[in-house]
């Protein structure tokens, strides 16, 4: 499989707080990567080391087959997405609109062609067509995390990074959300998933990538990686593991003993 | 022996100069004065002595060597305590803070009301009579109303209408006087028309436009600092009727004009001057 | 609102209020002379307007903050206290006058800022800027309380807001201003819009955050240190101008930008008509009446905002 992103002993801190010690790890095309960990693990320093927000202080990242740092400011934007973590701010653009600030990184001073044609792609991909023309205020909380999806697929990048995209939303919508992130690997993208629900990244993810203490505790398919024992020493709750009755998927029950 | 005859006699030289000063005029009288007017009007009743106190606004007689009381109207109350005033001269145009501080202090306030030449003449003859110079405020009185009589003269002599005038008191943005402001009064009284009469308060400000639509016949820019504007130059006012007739005077000390008190009549001498430059005495 | 009515709506206003300034006035009807002067006040009305308005765009989008508005960065604190002394001590260096030394204030106070909120990020600059405006406020006040009367009066006339002319020089230097400023936020339009997501998001797309912030707040500040050098302090138009326009022309900068210059630029031209009209030939100073009138209009228009996000 070809391998979109590659880190190596990777190094990242905030001065003298060092939070990841030597991570490495891989992400192969089309493959959703789910990054978890306890609160402090270094999963969000993850992310902004990986959008040169911190600057490396050790070890290498290899993007699309080149060193991170010899990506430009707008090549960098061109293939990498991003989604922080939060809701997007009270701004009174429509859902196209939004989109459209994703072409930043690759249209002139005025949009043309191919750029509406990629707002339009984006906001298929993020199931937003009909409500295109909608301000954003009127939209629910699901549809506005997939307009903030859009946005980042505006700039048509090869990987999209997302901090915590469903943290916020209810059921329903976080199951949206979830539908198009798999529609997106599918399509050949890859993804990079920043997530403290171990059971979304189950059912979600191809592999996780399961951080502790700043290094990698574990990195494999959920099924490998998710375990009792993996859980108690992350973590350090006690879990009880089962399984889907219809997909197979592991699930992380917390508690061995019934609340009281 | 001798040296307890000396320090005796020096005592007695001591009490006896402090006894001849107090008992010089108004009976010993410490005065404290909070505005440049009254400060002036007491060095011009020959009064300078009993001023123990002014105001930091005070620059008239220039190096009077009397202490800082305070600002314009608003005395210090620690140096009013020391200084133990028996009379603080006011204008009455004090905030009402200064009003109840003197109240709670229990001194004495003399109130020197000159909102108009009349009002400075009998002001300065109360004012006289308080202090014990009946002679000098009268002969100051005698010289305000000659100088008056004689702009009013000036004026009757050249006859014609009565020039309207624009005073500037500051350029940004222009500001000018109103009818009740002391300059009017003094305008009025050198037979001219103050341009702005209409107006009832003393400051107000003005546009350009205002200005130049009212065409005065004389305009007066005394400035600030000793810094006047260039008024000819300005957008639009070249075709003011003063502009074309050269009648734009900036070299008058603004004291003069806007300060009542003693110089207020080489004040009336400038004005009546600028307004009736023909006549000449 | 549709986006056709945009155009003709400005055009109208703009039209009005020409036509406000030009032919009314304690003068009357105007003959050549008076058409030149009020020419000259209505350039300089524009001028103020359009640079307060897109300040106020500006940085409401850089600091992600609705109330932002031109001053919040301590401009006019330093502004003030420049002509202040000016006033008070007839200090004019070069022979700049009041409004060199108005400038001189805006410019150290925005460099003032910038040192004390070095390496941090959007919510610094703001915080930075109500100290370093507090603390320029308390020398103001200082140099006030040590003026005679007329500089304490002068100080304070100036301080209310003046647009009045008296040569064409200043106004040339506006209207540069106004080219530079209006053109370089234009053409920001897209890092305006793309900041006023937040940082990060902005950082995301491909800005260069930092150096994006850092030139539109300083020509934002240039917008705001020129008005006040030339004009005094001139309330609510940079914070009231923004979002009435925003209804009409979205938040997108693009439209924004030139929208809301013809919009600022009309609302100061009829604000400076009625600051010459209402009480003639009493000016009343022009920051009062952008107050009075756009104070009120800003709650009408923060009520119709019935909708809240869900």
């Amino acid at each position: 499989m070809e391998v979109t992103l590659r880190a190596s002993e990777l190094r990242l801190g905030y001065g003298a707080r060092e939070v990841l010690r030597g991570l490495s790890f891989e992400l192969g095309r089309g493959e959703l990567l789910a990054v978890a960990g306890p609160n402090g693990s270094g999963k969000s320093t993850l992310l902004r080391g990986l959008l040169r927000l911190l600057p490396l202080q050790g070890g290498s990242v290899e993007l699309l087959g080149r060193p991170l740092a010899s990506y430009g400011r707008r090549q960098l934007a061109m293939a990498v997405g991003w989604v922080p973590q939060g809701e997007l701010p009270q701004v009174g653009f429509t859902v196209r609109q939004l989109v459209e600030v994703g072409r930043y990184s690759r249209s002139g001073l005025a949009l043309g062609r191919r750029d509406e044609q990629a707002v339009e792609e984006a906001l298929r991909l993020a199931d937003l067509a009909e409500l295109a023309a909608r301000p954003l205020g009127e939209l629910s909380g699901g549809e506005r995390q997939r307009a903030a999806i859009a946005l980042a697929l505006a700039q048509e990048p090869e990987v999209l990074l997302l901090d915590e995209p469903t943290s916020h939303l209810d059921l329903r919508h976080e199951e949206e959300v979830a539908c198009v992130l798999r529609r997106l690997c599918r399509a050949g993208r890859s993804g990079v998933l920043v997530t403290h629900d171990l059971n979304l990244a189950s059912r979600l993810c191809d592999r996780i990538l399961l951080l502790k203490d700043g290094r990698a505790f574990d990195c494999g398919p959920p099924g490998e990686v998710l375990s009792e024992a993996a859980v108690l020493a992350v973590y350090g709750v006690a879990a009880r593991m089962w399984r889907h009755p219809e997909t197979g998927k592991p699930l992380v029950l917390p508690g061995s003993h019934p609340v009281v | 022996m001798l040296r307890r005859l000396l320090v005796l006699a020096a005592l007695g030289a001591l009490v006896s100069c402090g006894g001849e000063t107090e008992s010089a005029g108004g009976g010993g009288e410490r005065l404290v004065s909070l505005a440049p007017s009254t400060t002036e009007l007491v060095f011009a009743l020959g009064a300078g002595e009993l001023l123990v106190g002014r105001s930091s606004a005070d620059d008239y007689p220039p190096a009077s060597g009397v202490p800082v009381v305070g600002d314009f109207g608003v005395p210090n109350a620690e140096a009013l305590i020391r200084l133990k005033p028996t009379l603080v001269l006011l204008t009455g145009t004090e905030p009402d803070s200064s009003g109840r501080l003197l109240e709670t202090l229990g001194l004495s306030t003399f109130t020197v009301r000159a909102g108009t030449l009349d009002e400075l003449v009998r002001s300065t003859l109360d004012l006289g009579q308080r202090l014990g110079r009946r002679e000098e405020a009268a002969s100051l009185a005698a010289r305000l109303r000659e100088a008056a009589r004689a702009a009013a003269a000036r004026a009757e002599a050249v006859g014609g209408a009565a020039p309207r005038v624009y005073v500037e008191v500051w350029h940004d943005p222009l500001t000018t006087v109103g009818r009740t402001s002391f300059v009017a009064d003094l305008i009025r009284a050198c037979g001219g028309v103050n341009l702005f009469d209409g107006v009832e308060t003393p400051y107000f400000a003005t546009s350009s436009e205002a200005v130049i639509a009212a065409d005065p016949d004389v305009i007066i820019v005394p400035g600030m600092n000793g810094v006047a504007p260039d008024v000819e130059s300005r957008q639009g006012w070249g075709g003011i009727a003063a502009v074309r007739a050269g009648r734009v005077y900036s070299r008058i000390d603004p004291a003069l004009l806007f300060r009542p008190g003693p110089r207020t009549v080489e004040g009336l001498k400038a004005l009546s001057k600028i307004l009736f430059p023909e006549a000449h005495p | 609102m549709s986006r056709r009515a945009l155009v003709p709506l400005l055009a109208g206003a703009l039209l009005a209020a020409l036509a406000l300034g030009l032919f009314t006035g304690p003068g009357g009807l105007p003959d050549e002379l008076l058409l030149r002067l009020r020419l000259l006040r209505v350039a300089q009305g524009l001028a103020a307007g359009i640079l307060l308005a897109v300040a106020g765009c500006a940085f409401q989008a850089v600091l992600q903050n609705v109330l932002a508005e031109p001053y919040v960065l301590g401009v006019s604190s330093g502004a003030a206290l420049g002509a202040a002394l000016s006033i008070a001590f007839g200090l004019s260096p070069f022979s700049w006058g009041i409004p060199g030394c108005a400038a001189a204030g805006a410019a150290g106070s925005f460099l003032l800022v910038l040192a004390v909120s070095r390496g941090m990020g959007g919510a610094a600059l703001i915080l930075a800027g109500v100290v370093v405006g507090s603390v320029l406020s308390s020398g103001l006040l200082l140099v006030l309380s040590v003026s005679s009367a007329e500089g304490l009066r002068n100080i304070t006339w100036w301080m209310l807001g003046n647009l009045d002319v008296f040569s064409t020089r200043p106004l040339i230097l506006l209207w540069a201003c106004v080219v530079v400023v209006l053109g370089g936020l234009w053409l920001s339009s897209r890092e305006l819009d793309a900041l006023s997501l937040g940082e990060e998001r902005a950082a995301g797309v491909g800005v260069d955050v930092r150096t994006a912030r850092l030139s539109i707040l300083a020509l934002g500040t240039l917008a705001a240190a020129a008005t006040v050098s030339a004009a005094g302090i001139i309330p609510f138009v940079g914070l009231f101008v923004p979002h009435m326009v925003r209804r009409l022309s979205g938040s997108r900068h693009a439209r924004l930008i030139p929208a809301a210059a013809v919009a600022g630029g009309a609302f100061l031209v009829v604000a400076d008509s009625l600051a010459r009209l209402v009480l003639s030939p009493r000016q009343v100073p022009v920051g009062v009446v952008t107050a009075l009138v756009g104070g009120p209009l800003f709650l009408i228009l923060l009520r119709g905002r019935t909708r809240l996000w869900r």
